[in-house]
């Protein structure tokens, strides 16, 4: 058996030599050590996005002012917004990238290990620095996460520090994508040919593709911000010929393709979870591949949709409507192929399967939404509602969040060598799934009756349905306290993993024993191996 | 079961991973310069 050569090359040798105390941690250039820093930090932003979260809705669970200032209200929902999708969201991709590329194409490490350590130890400096800005004279960024000027010009002292974080972020993200991009076009074991590869690489390599695109535009855009602020440019300043206009175009040739980094390791997740626990292949595994790639070619030309109210020429309204309403049909190519996977397998319903099956439902609620919204005389109604704040975390939440809590439920026995407690990790599903749509399913109903985002107070009509959200979201919030104590749980207690945890798993990190060794693949996969692991 | 890579295999492969770093690292500032100097152009209208 592989996992038995490896565990005699690796377990009994090279295991020891892993280092310790914490130049283990500061010092990591192991995938592995690299992956848990990511998860561990993307735990702690969560929660720090979660209690603004909490604050927000604390403030919107009746009309009028009753906990915050409005200047503060709307720093925490451009904090919310950039903790959680640049702390929380990204960085658990690249957590569970770190983790898992390496052992699924039979890698003994990211190609780049120095710069794997640099990417991540750039991240804890960022978001001090942006959590920072609440302490300063003026308060943090207010503008949304958008940053649209000339709103975000007016940021008193905290401008150039939020300037000089999503900077940070952005390099961070772009160094991991190009390690991603290098591991994976490099150091893949003899055999596992580009269309061997499991989904969630796929995903991954398609996810840094589109990074290295777009994150620089967005750290042009915020250079250009900031020379505006300071050098007196006058890029997106009306008065002196520039357009600010021109800062929504290119913050959504960013903010776009951004969505889709958000959610596209999302879609390799669960089609590794769905025919784990089907126990059947991928349905249509190619057209998978191809699916995912057309999401991401798309993406990069659809971002006027998010402007429709701006005003643009009709042929512009007709082509950014029409490709987004392409996005469809790839889209419904992936949900048809999950669901043709499960159809006459022999399912069971371990919590990363319900987790997937929760994301099939509810991220396609949020798929239909963005079809209304994309549709440009509704659009003009929905614009800046609740409506858009309910579908962008129904993709977000139920979608990329219960993603990485199925892949987390999923590979935490091949990490620690132990399984979690089932009947606390369905607790923790049933809760989460209840709680979800009790906080965003009522915000359709609030949007499409006019009440706008991004605001601290509202008219007397909108009060219930704003009561319900706020229940949502405070028992959504108390009921993830339960996930880092089910994992506190498994690594204390939790009863010896096989190497195989999952009977129906496939892939190259179930030939290796649990937990993975320090060290693994160091000599390649034979292609023998690769072949079992790759039978989709 | 375990296949061997060659040593020279393994430092043609460190070569390229290095050349395909530098050539995403190019193509990202490409963007970001590419960027700034369209909305330059564009400002100058």
């Amino acid at each position: 058996m592989a996992h038995d050569s490896q565990a005699v090359a690796h377990g009994d040798t090279h295991d020891e030599h892993k280092p310790h105390g914490w130049r283990r941690w500061i010092f990591a250039t192991n995938h592995k050590d690299i992956g848990t820093m990511y998860l561990i930090f993307s735990g702690l932003m969560f929660f720090i996005g979660g209690v603004m979260a909490m604050i927000i809705r604390a403030e919107l669970f009746k009309p009028g002012l009753q906990f915050v200032d409005p200047q503060f209200f709307n720093s925490m929902t451009t904090m919310h917004a950039l903790f959680m999708l640049f702390g929380a969201v990204m960085p658990a991709w690249t957590g569970l990238a770190n983790w898992q590329i390496p052992l699924q194409i039979g890698a003994p490490d990211m190609a780049l290990p120095r710069l794997n350590n640099f990417s991540f130890w750039i991240l804890p400096f960022a978001f001090t620095l942006l959590f920072c800005t609440l302490f300063v004279p003026g308060g943090g960024p207010a503008s949304g996460w958008t940053m649209y000027p000339p709103l975000m010009l007016q940021t008193s002292e905290a401008f150039p520090m939020s300037i000089f974080a999503v900077h940070l972020m952005g390099a961070s993200s772009i160094l991991g994508s190009i390690n991603v991009i290098v591991t994976i076009m490099n150091m893949r074991a003899p055999g596992m040919t580009l269309l061997r590869m499991p989904l969630f690489v796929w995903s991954w390599l398609i996810t840094a593709y589109l990074l290295i695109a777009v994150m620089p535009v967005l750290a042009g855009a915020v250079t250009m911000l900031l020379t505006d602020h300071f050098f007196q440019t006058t890029f997106f300043t009306a008065a002196g010929g520039g357009d600010p206009v021109m800062y929504q175009h290119i913050f959504w040739f960013f903010g776009h393709p951004e969505v889709y980094i958000l959610i596209l390791p999302a879609f390799g997740i669960i089609s590794e979870i769905i025919p784990t626990f089907a126990r059947k292949p991928i349905f249509g595994y190619e057209a998978m591949v191809y699916a995912i790639a057309s999401i991401a070619f798309l993406s990069f030309i659809v971002w006027a949709h998010h402007m429709f109210t701006v005003g643009m020429p009709l042929a512009g309204q007709l082509f950014f409507m029409l490709s987004t309403m392409l996005i469809a049909i790839p889209t419904g190519v992936k949900v048809f192929n999950w669901s043709a996977t499960m159809w006459k397998g022999s399912l069971t319903f371990e919590t990363p399967m319900l987790f997937a099956i929760s994301f099939l439902f509810l991220f396609t609620i949020g798929g239909f939404s963005g079809l209304m919204l994309a549709i440009v005389p509704a659009d003009y109604q929905y614009h800046d509602t609740y409506f858009v704040v309910a579908h962008f975390h129904y993709v977000i939440v139920p979608g990329a969040v219960f993603s990485i809590l199925a892949a987390v439920y999923y590979w935490l026995p091949k990490w620690t060598g132990k399984m979690y407690d089932e009947r606390l990790g369905k607790t923790h599903f049933w809760l989460s799934t209840i709680f979800v749509n009790v906080l965003f399913f009522p915000q359709h109903f609030l949007g499409l009756a006019g009440m706008p985002r991004r605001i601290p107070d509202y008219a007397t009509q909108f009060t219930d349905w704003n009561m319900v959200s706020s229940i949502g979201a405070f028992g959504f919030g108390l009921s993830q306290i339960l996930f880092p104590y089910i994992i506190w749980k498994c690594v204390k207690s939790g009863e010896p993993a096989p190497a195989r945890a999952w009977e129906g798993a496939k892939g190259l990190e179930w030939e290796l024993p649990s937990p993975a060794p320090h060290h693994t693949w160091e000599v390649p996969p034979s292609p023998e191996v690769v072949a079992r692991g790759a039978e989709h | 079961m375990s296949a061997q890579v060659p040593a020279d295999e393994i430092e043609e492969r460190r070569r390229r991973a290095k050349r395909a770093a530098v050539l995403l690292a190019l193509v990202a500032a490409a963007f970001y310069f590419g960027f700034i100097i369209l909305t330059y152009l564009r400002s100058q209208h």
